[in-house]
């Protein structure tokens, strides 16, 4: 949701002072005054491109990657931040190797991140009203009634699947969600135990996906599913998620 | 069998010995170069039966003995006061040994323990005296206090030496051959199938033959030896089971009992090849406690950790092998490579482990090397901070911690200096400056929303609203009387308006016969009845065994009454009129929410 205009311009020049420190090579500080702009709850594209700028510049690379990863989302930063992931990703030492995911997750994940839950759903509603009054007006307009009466069944199959797609979006949402790993490397447990075998190792930069519903009753571990499709659990700390 | 002691000079006294000892000490034991032991063929004897007590003079050269001299022993009798002798000569590496063995019969007579005194010998002139051994005898079938269970001729145990171990601590599990006299064992042959998860499995080295021995299991003796140990390490905590071991074992069942374990592979006899099982084993693993303060490698036992770095001075681009070295006893193979702390501007490579693991002896001991290779990106002084490793000791239950100093390196510029900045710095990412575009950070779901369920809800109700006309509609189409009732105060209320309009020029006549019509023509459409050729009483009674109450039913007849009596008598004047339109209009609407 967009903020009205005083809202939004008092972050400005906080903003534009983290820039400045930024530019003259106080990155800690600059990162500190970007970070207490996010803890307001206020963010915008720019904000995570310049945290992960100043991260790239600490040579935290794996936290670069993260805030480019969140920066990608807002459309005006997108582009930028697609630069940077391509420049951060050549630096990893270590790529993961990636397992391609399934067609039906595939599919969600572009609705999720190219249309976005918020918009799917608004547009489950349009069809739902549009479907509703075709039907309604079929009864009542009987020289129409044919025509409407399509019109109608189609907007309700589709709001219908459009609503059974958000609602696994919203559950994928729930659920799941992005970690990058920001230390160097670290081992991921078949159990949430240092004792535990180890059955492979994340390494900076290597992007996961968090279950959160089944690392809810452990603390201080996550149930990660590595790009490579192996599971296991993995310390808190060496992770940040969305 | 057990060994039990070495001569010592018997002629001299205390004194002598001392005196002699301490300047010549070295001469005197290069000179005496033989041994000479007493050895028994049982610890533990039935009442009655006989063993053998053994006495063997070895040495580099043959020796002038002279018999030995047993004496009396209590609660045992000596069988013959004159031993069989035996003499045999080995050359090895060029080494000769020679052994005289002088073995005498003897036999337990009364229960209980017993020793057998020092056995006197004569060698080259000299007296020396064995040690004195101890023997237990008992009552033939005897039973153990832990019950009188039958058990096979032979079975197979494995034996742990820890019950409660931590992971990572080195448990043994020994393979134990038990079988009875009588029984020569010739071979054995473990199969596959041992299953130990959740252990580290190595096979130690340090059983060459076999050696039996002898016990006595439930009242009856039998003949033991450990066959293979293992060094078990477990990799985590809680109960892990050791599944039975299987082992084939070819036996020959044969009557002479002096023999049994060292006739490996040795004499004729009917063979038959027998698979045997152990029990399994459950242990409980306990938790290892976490280390405070300090960098885990998982390490258990007595390890030592030193790291080093191959050089302190590169060029950017050039690697720097960084290695960490983990020696001794412990769980060597599990022991994984540190997590270091290290600077900035480094590109890691993938960390190389080799390792020597040492599987003599009783313990696993050995090394283990972690080589890391670090690429530097920029140029700098740059320290790898000194680290602290902790090592859980599981004799003492605690942790050793092993410090590891800071290393501190120098890079320096190289040929393609200028890239390694570049990359390093991400110059190429430029910051977003001027206005940015605001959101608030909402993590509220649209699903829980009051607003969007709502929104859902609305296109429902105006169906059901839609579906109510549709129904409505349809049934004024086709049902002419719902029709008529459902029209009928809208009719009324027509005639009604027209009275009122009409009231201040037309006869009171015309006025009240409207009136009339709007009632009457009511009550008949609700109650479905034909307008025409129907009186005002036959109405009445209509509405009497309807529901409408009885005020309104009075009111009915009253109007009625009026209606008709004005067409034939009219009285009052427009103020009247328009008092009797309301009170019809208003008796119609009370009508209405009866009807």
């Amino acid at each position: 949701m967009l903020v009205p205009g005083s809202m939004a311009f008092a972050q400005q020049p906080l903003f534009d002072e983290a820039n400045s420190l930024l530019s003259e090579g106080n990155y800690q500080q600059a990162v500190n005054m970007y970070q207490s702009i996010a803890d307001d709850g206020y963010e915008s594209g720019a904000l995570w491109q310049n945290l992960g700028v100043a991260y790239t510049r600490l040579d935290s690379l794996g936290k670069a990657k993260y805030y480019f990863l969140k920066a990608e989302k807002f459309s005006e930063t997108e582009q930028q931040a697609e630069t940077a992931l391509q420049f951060i990703n050549n630096q990893f030492p270590r790529q993961s190797a990636v397992l391609p995911a399934l067609p039906w997750i595939r599919f969600i994940n572009f609705l999720s991140e190219n249309i976005g839950l918020k918009a799917i759903a608004f547009a489950a509603l349009f069809f739902l009203y549009l479907g509703i009054a075709s039907k309604i007006g079929a009864w009542f307009r009987f020289d129409f009634k044919k025509t409407l009466n399509y019109v109608s069944y189609g907007s309700i199959i589709f709001s219908v699947v459009l609503l059974i797609c958000s609602i696994v979006i919203q559950y994928q949402q729930n659920r799941y969600s992005t970690g990058v790993m920001i230390d160097r490397e670290a081992p991921v447990y078949q159990r949430p135990e240092d004792n535990s075998t180890v059955i492979s190792t994340a390494y900076e930069g290597y992007k996961m996906q968090v279950d959160k519903t089944e690392s809810e009753n452990q603390q201080s571990w996550k149930y990660i599913r590595l790009e490579n499709g192996m599971y296991g659990w993995i310390r808190d700390g060496h992770i940040m998620t969305f | 069998m057990r060994r039990i002691g070495s001569s010592l000079a018997a002629r001299f006294g205390i004194l002598s010995l001392i005196l002699l000892l301490i300047p010549f000490g070295r001469i005197t034991l290069a000179q005496q170069d033989f041994q000479l032991e007493a050895t028994v063929s049982e610890n533990k004897i039935f009442i009655g039966e006989q063993f053998n007590l053994r006495v063997e003079v070895s040495g580099s050269s043959m020796r002038d003995v002279s018999l030995p001299v047993v004496p009396d022993i209590e609660g045992i009798g000596l069988l013959s006061q004159m031993p069989s002798r035996s003499s045999s000569i080995s050359i090895v590496n060029g080494r000769t040994t020679t052994s005289t063995t002088y073995s005498y019969g003897l036999i337990a007579r009364e229960k209980g323990f017993f020793t057998i005194p020092p056995v006197t010998i004569e060698i080259d002139g000299q007296e020396y005296r064995t040690e004195s051994i101890q023997v237990e005898v008992i009552e033939k079938g005897q039973l153990s206090s832990d019950g009188n269970r039958q058990l096979p001729e032979i079975f197979l145990e494995v034996e742990i030496d820890e019950q409660n171990p931590v992971p990572g601590q080195q448990i043994v599990a020994s393979v134990q051959l038990f079988f009875k006299q009588g029984i020569e064992v010739t071979s054995f042959q473990p199969n596959a199938g041992w299953r130990t998860d959740g252990f580290w499995k190595e096979e130690l080295q340090n059983i060459r033959q076999p050696q039996a021995e002898s016990v006595i299991l439930e009242g009856v003796r039998f003949r033991t030896a450990t066959l293979i140990r293992y060094a078990l390490f477990p990799t985590r905590s809680g109960e892990l089971t050791l599944s039975e071991f299987p082992l084939n074992v070819g036996i020959r069942t044969q009557s002479a009992r002096n023999d049994p374990f060292g006739s490996f592979f040795g004499s004729a006899g009917s063979q038959r090849r027998v698979t045997l099982e152990s029990e399994p084993i459950t242990i409980d693993v306990r938790d290892i406690p976490s280390a405070p303060n300090a960098l885990s490698m998982n390490a258990v036992g007595d390890l030592s950790i030193e790291r080093t770095l191959a050089t302190d001075n590169v060029m950017v681009g050039e690697t720097l092998e960084l290695t960490t070295r983990v020696n001794g006893e412990g769980n060597i193979p599990l022991v994984r490579k540190p997590e270091y702390n290290f600077p900035d501007n480094l590109e890691l490579y993938t960390p190389q482990e080799s390792s020597n693991i040492e599987r003599r002896g009783l313990t696993i001991s050995g090394e283990k090397v972690f080589t890391e290779l670090l690429a530097p990106r920029a140029p700098g002084d740059y320290e790898i901070p000194a680290e602290r490793i902790a090592v859980f000791d599981p004799g003492s239950g605690n942790y050793d911690f092993v410090n590891l100093p800071a290393l501190r390196y120098t890079v320096h510029p190289g040929g393609n200096v200028q890239n390694a900045v570049s990359y390093s710095d991400g110059s190429q990412i430029q910051p977003v400056t001027g206005l940015a575009v605001w959101h608030e950070a909402t993590s509220e779901s649209i699903f829980s929303r009051f607003w969007f369920w709502l929104l859902f809800i609305i296109p429902f109700a105006g169906l059901i609203v839609a579906i109510r006309k549709k129904r409505l509609l349809m049934k004024l189409s086709t049902d002419k009387e719902f029709a008529r009732a459902h029209r009928a105060a809208d009719l009324a209320h027509e005639r009604l308006e027209y009275a009122r309009s009409i009231v201040d020029e037309a006869a009171p006549k015309e006025i009240y016969n409207i009136l009339h019509k709007a009632l009457f023509g009511y009550l008949t459409d609700k109650f479905h009845l034909p307008e025409a050729g129907l009186s005002d009483q036959e109405l009445i009674q209509e509405v009497r065994k309807s529901e409408i109450e009885e005020a309104q039913q009075s009111q009915i007849k009253k109007m009625l009454d009026k209606c008709a009596t004005i067409s034939f008598a009219p009285s009052g004047d427009r103020t009247d009129y328009r008092s009797d339109i309301i009170r019809t209009e208003k008796l119609i609407s009370e009508l209405n929410e009866q009807l």
